[in-house]
């Protein structure tokens, strides 16, 4: 069964009180791929958020970047790239290339962050697909259960199913892990603007709103916090360590997704 | 899961009177050694002129005099906070309110993780430029964080006495999240600020 990647993502925390913010978004998205970003936007505050936040987006190889850089995360998500017309659910076909340029981040990240002190380190992986209704949503979920396992489900709404299992660091003992799954039935809604047509006299040009049904899985790992910044070179180690995770819990769902 | 105070017990020597000068925001947190008691437990002084003279009873820390008449700003919410301290940031190098650029940063960065962590927005008030004073009362007690380029310190009062103080930013273990993740408990599962440091230890 095909579970395309719906997104992921990078979070690097920095240590509280130990040193300087994350740079901007503008920044970071220079030095980590290389170019300027298609868009940028930055603010001292705004509607939901009322501390200093900036975002620079641009688009790679069919995917969508985002770097996001706020005063306790900077987020590097990967998304697909919307469509103009139509209301279905878009989702990253390359699944490749994402691994390709999630990898490549972990190679440029400390020279990125250049003095910020990381404490925590995450990935994340979202897969997911539309179903027709919820017991296909469910029985879909039901053949990606954990090694095999049964989940007994007919046409109950609204599924969620979340563990963690925690580890140490091989690395470092002292340091735990956290693997979390989760399967869930979302219901997406898709909003259209239709604003490239000129409205009629008297029509609505009110958003087109189309409601999905779509089973999800999602994947979350992240290092506890530490108490002391990371040491050179281990934030790229601990992300590596925690991506690479991404692959047995894939496979512990049966589920393949190329390049993982 | 232990509360914030809970996890932090102030370990002080009993018996002393000392007084101590008022600390400028330069001295302040530096990790002191009592005098003539070769036993006692640094302690990390909390960084500010709040509190002008010490005087140890009983193992307490009390204030012999508060100099907290300092107008406190209030703040009503995490946006007017995040809007004061751009303005203390923003404003001129010899005003009275200025603080630096640094300081501004860290303290919007633990402003943040207080409102991430959905703790009541707190009030603020400065000093100087080297430090700003966040703070909670609940009627009994003040809990003050005070932060610095680089640093966090919090102590705890009430009307009477110093309770507990401690630096939650040791280069080798900070704490802040740790006490931030306590703090979240405290104000879900009991009053703000009811601590007795002796109970804990109990």
């Amino acid at each position: 069964m095909d579970w395309p990647v719906q997104a992921a993502r990078i979070t690097l925390f920095p240590l509280l009180a130990s040193g300087p913010s994350p740079r901007s978004a503008l920044d970071l998205y220079r030095a980590i791929w290389g170019k300027d970003p298609d868009s940028f936007q930055g603010s001292q505050g705004g509607v939901g958020n009322p501390f200093p936040a900036s975002m620079a987006q641009g688009v790679e190889g069919g995917i969508a970047r985002i770097c996001q850089s706020q005063p306790i995360r900077t987020d590097l998500t990967f998304g697909p790239v919307g469509t103009a017309f139509g209301a279905d659910l878009v989702t990253i076909a390359d699944t490749s290339n994402l691994h390709t340029q999630m990898r490549k981040v972990f190679d440029v990240v400390d020279s990125a962050f250049q003095g910020t002190p990381i404490s925590r380190a995450a990935v994340y992986l979202q897969i997911g697909q539309e179903a027709p209704d919820f017991r296909e949503a469910n029985r879909r979920l039901a053949s990606a259960a954990w090694r095999g396992r049964q989940l007994e489900l007919g046409d109950e709404e609204d599924f969620i199913l979340q563990f963690n299992r925690p580890r140490q660091d091989t690395s470092d003992t002292t340091v735990k892990l956290n693997f979390i799954t989760k399967w869930s039935v979302e219901r997406v809604q898709l909003l259209t603007f239709l604003s490239q047509f000129p409205a009629a006299a008297g029509t609505s040009q009110a958003p087109l709103v189309v409601e999905k049904i779509v089973p999800t899985i999602a994947f979350d790992n992240s290092n506890v916090a530490l108490q002391k910044p990371f040491d050179p070179g281990a934030v790229p180690r601990m992300l590596s360590t925690l991506f690479n995770e991404f692959a047995l819990q894939l496979k512990a769902c049966n589920i393949a997704l190329k390049g993982f | 899961v232990s509360t914030f105070k809970a996890a932090y017990i102030l370990v002080s020597p009993t018996g002393v009177s000392l007084t101590q000068p008022p600390l400028s925001p330069q001295q302040g947190g530096e990790a002191l050694g009592w005098p003539g008691h070769a036993n006692s437990t640094p302690i990390s002084l909390f960084p500010a002129t709040a509190f002008s003279t010490f005087e140890f009873s009983g193992g307490r820390v009390a204030p012999v005099h508060a100099t907290t008449s300092e107008p406190s700003i209030q703040s009503g919410g995490y946006r007017q906070l995040s809007e004061t301290l751009d303005d203390l940031s923003s404003s001129s190098d010899d005003d009275e309110w200025h603080i630096d650029i640094d300081v501004y940063n860290t303290s919007i960065q633990v402003a943040a993780a207080l409102c991430d962590k959905n703790i009541p927005a707190p009030h603020v008030f400065c000093h100087g430029p080297k430090s700003v004073v966040f703070d909670w009362h609940d009627g009994n007690h003040n809990l003050y964080l005070t932060i610095g380029k680089c640093r966090l310190w919090v102590a705890v009062s009430s009307a009477s006495e110093i309770t507990t103080r401690l630096e939650l930013t040791d280069p080798m273990r900070n704490v802040a999240v740790d006490f931030l993740q306590g703090l979240q408990q405290s104000f879900v599962n009991r009053p703000l600020l009811s601590y007795d440091p002796q109970d804990a230890a109990a």
